[in-house]
């Protein structure tokens, strides 16, 4: 039997009101979608569109104006759900005169860890961000890509079902960027949900099963990459560039013969991003860094 | 338990964000360093100088504790609501009760951190001024060096180590003026009228206690309010009902026999006069305990009164930041 999606919206409605309980601002307006368990699903559109707003009401923060919300089978609004929930704010909301330990140390006691093994995953996730050297430093000190992965070790920090990321890779350099993207493709194989929204597109590609569309309030588009990208009247082939560039004269005839139309040639790109990080590697290799260092693998309560 | 545990965590961070703003140092400083200078600047009294300097040093503890309690109180929900770290916190399994009550909870442990700094300059205060003419320095050196001690030492420690200045100055605060009530104590004061135990009018702290239960309830009115209004109107409000409430006997007192709405006006305000009773010290004499109890259960019930109503409010809130 499928398992029940980890959220389920059914013509879902926000309308934002004034003082006087006028309506001011409709912000989301009657969508409805399924976010299968155990995938990663990314919910996208432009700034204003009501993305932030479906999470919020997702997390119980806002109030649904009409239609239904199940989040792990629960109501939004129920306390014990959440337990089961890792949730990354837009904005990396932390309080700034507490240390990272400190910091990780207060979640730990919302979510009700044991002493034991709030103070095992947070010396885990520490290691695992890049920021165990300067676990002693007040957070309020750090810059947006060293707070936005504090935000993410407390998101992580009770082993969720449900990770809901808002922007995960806003203000992460490159290397961040890619651990976060391998962090989610990681969760998602031990079989947790993962919602994100993200501006990033070639992010979301990298990691998303399924996406929907929201632009204005409104659910413009809904599937898995493959069902909304793939052109399906279109075949890529790539083999080694031949030694003799005759060979590949012959292999053009042939295509042109059979299909009766010139194919595109051209060398593949290695994509920035893993040169990036190759190069930048290499040059960490020597010297200490004041900022986050290059991050350690998957936190090993994360892998089991 | 594990409500408990979530409560304790929520209402520690209360009471030490409030302690580290700057504005709750400024207040707590600028309040003690008046109680201590008090018997400096109070002269030609007329034999009255150790009833002024106790007036004035509570007087200005009160003013102090009213500002703090409303700002403080604001501030923990009103401005995280608008940071957005209480929408972080109650994406947690933390109910909203839980998340009121432990910001509100904190903030009051934090005035009492101020209160028991209050006391003891007040204490400090009141044995350096009890003569006109003479000043007891066994109790108003230690007093002193507490005030100027103290931030000189949190500025070093912060160069040093980069840790808040506002927190560690205001706990060395407390640490330095509770050493200097000890180490005055030591010394026998040279002040022939004074008849106290260990030379301090101890009884001062029965009025100072019921001074904290009317800064208690105007945490949990303060607190009430910021579900839905911004720190500004909070203090305003604050200020405005518990000024209100001290005249309350000379504004509504003769309207009482005949005015309904006087009588709920009367029933509603926080009637800050059963709190003030300094004048019950003249003579030595103590706050009855039996008072004091009746006192302590008024207010409870009066800030029980405004938390359920400020907990129904933010239940409701939408919590957009």
């Amino acid at each position: 039997m499928e398992n029940p999606p980890a959220i389920q919206a059914t013509d879902l409605r926000k309308t934002f009101r004034d003082f006087w309980r006028r309506p001011r601002v409709e912000a989301v307006r009657g969508i409805s979608f399924a976010v299968p368990a155990g995938q990663v699903f990314g919910l996208l559109g432009p700034n204003g569109s009501g993305k932030s707003t479906t999470i919020k009401m997702i997390l119980g923060l806002l109030f649904p104006t009409a239609g239904r919300l199940d989040v792990l089978g629960d109501a939004p609004r129920a306390v014990a759900v959440k337990s089961r929930i890792g949730y990354l704010p837009e904005e990396s909301y932390l309080y700034p005169h507490l240390t990272p330990a400190e910091t990780l140390a207060f979640y730990a006691r919302l979510f009700r860890l044991p002493r034991a093994v709030a103070r095992d995953r947070i010396e885990q996730l520490l290691e695992m961000i890049g920021l165990a050297h300067a676990r002693n430093r007040p957070v309020g000190e750090f810059s947006k890509g060293m707070a936005r992965r504090i935000g993410l070790a407390q998101a992580l920090l009770n082993d969720p079902d449900l990770v809901i990321l808002d922007e995960p890779t806003a203000g992460l350099d490159p290397q961040g960027t890619r651990q976060v993207k391998d962090l989610i493709l990681a969760l998602a194989a031990r079989g947790k949900t993962v919602l994100l929204t993200s501006h990033l597109l070639a992010d979301v590609e990298d990691v998303c099963a399924q996406v929907a569309i929201l632009f204005n309030g409104r659910l413009l588009a809904q599937g898995t990459l493959d069902a909304l990208l793939a052109q399906k009247d279109k075949t890529t082939l790539t083999f080694p560039t031949p030694a003799d560039p005759a060979t590949l004269r012959q292999v053009l005839a042939a295509a042109r013969a059979a299909l009766g139309a010139d194919p595109d040639v051209d060398h593949p790109r290695q994509a920035l991003e893993p040169f990036f990080l190759h190069v930048v590697a290499t040059a960490a290799r020597d010297g200490a860094a004041s900022g986050a260092v290059p991050a350690a693998p998957l936190a090993p309560f994360l892998q089991k | 338990m594990g409500g408990a545990v979530q409560f304790r965590a929520i209402a520690r961070l209360a009471a030490l964000e409030a302690i580290r703003r700057p504005v709750f140092l400024l207040v707590s400083l600028s309040v003690l360093v008046g109680i201590v200078a008090l018997p400096l600047l109070l002269n030609y009294t007329l034999g009255d100088s150790a009833r002024m300097v106790r007036d004035s040093a509570l007087a200005l503890y009160f003013a102090g504790g009213l500002l703090l309690a409303a700002h403080a109180a604001g501030e923990a929900l009103a401005r995280e609501l608008r940071r957005g770290t209480a929408a972080a916190v109650l994406a947690k399994p933390v109910s909203r009760a839980t998340f009121f009550l432990a910001k509100t909870a904190g903030v009051a442990g934090a005035l009492f951190l101020y209160s028991l700094a209050a006391w003891a300059a007040a204490l400090l205060a009141a044995r350096a001024g009890a003569d006109d003419l003479r000043l007891d320095w066994a109790a108003e050196g230690p007093a002193l060096l507490a005030v100027t001690l103290a931030p000189a030492v949190a500025g070093a420690w912060n160069h040093r180590t980069g840790r808040p200045f506002a927190s560690a100055a205001f706990f060395l605060l407390l640490a330095f003026l509770l050493a200097a009530l000890a180490v005055a104590a030591f010394f026998p004061t040279p002040l022939e009228r004074l008849a106290f135990p260990a030379n301090f009018a101890w009884p001062l702290l029965g009025v100072g206690l019921l001074l904290y239960f009317a800064l208690g309830m105007a945490v949990a009115l303060a607190a009430a309010l910021a579900t839905r209004l911004p720190v500004t109107p909070v203090l305003l409000l604050c200020a405005g009902l518990f000024l209100f409430g001290l005249m309350a006997d000379y504004f509504l007192g003769p309207h009482l026999a005949d005015s309904c709405a006087a009588r709920a006006a009367y029933a509603l305000l926080p009637n800050v006069q059963a709190f003030w009773l300094l004048d019950a010290l003249d003579g030595g004499a103590h706050v009855p305990a039996d008072y004091l109890a009746a006192a302590a259960a008024y207010a409870a019930a009066w800030a029980a009164a405004a938390l359920a109503l400020g907990c129904a409010s933010f239940r409701r809130l939408e919590i957009a930041g």
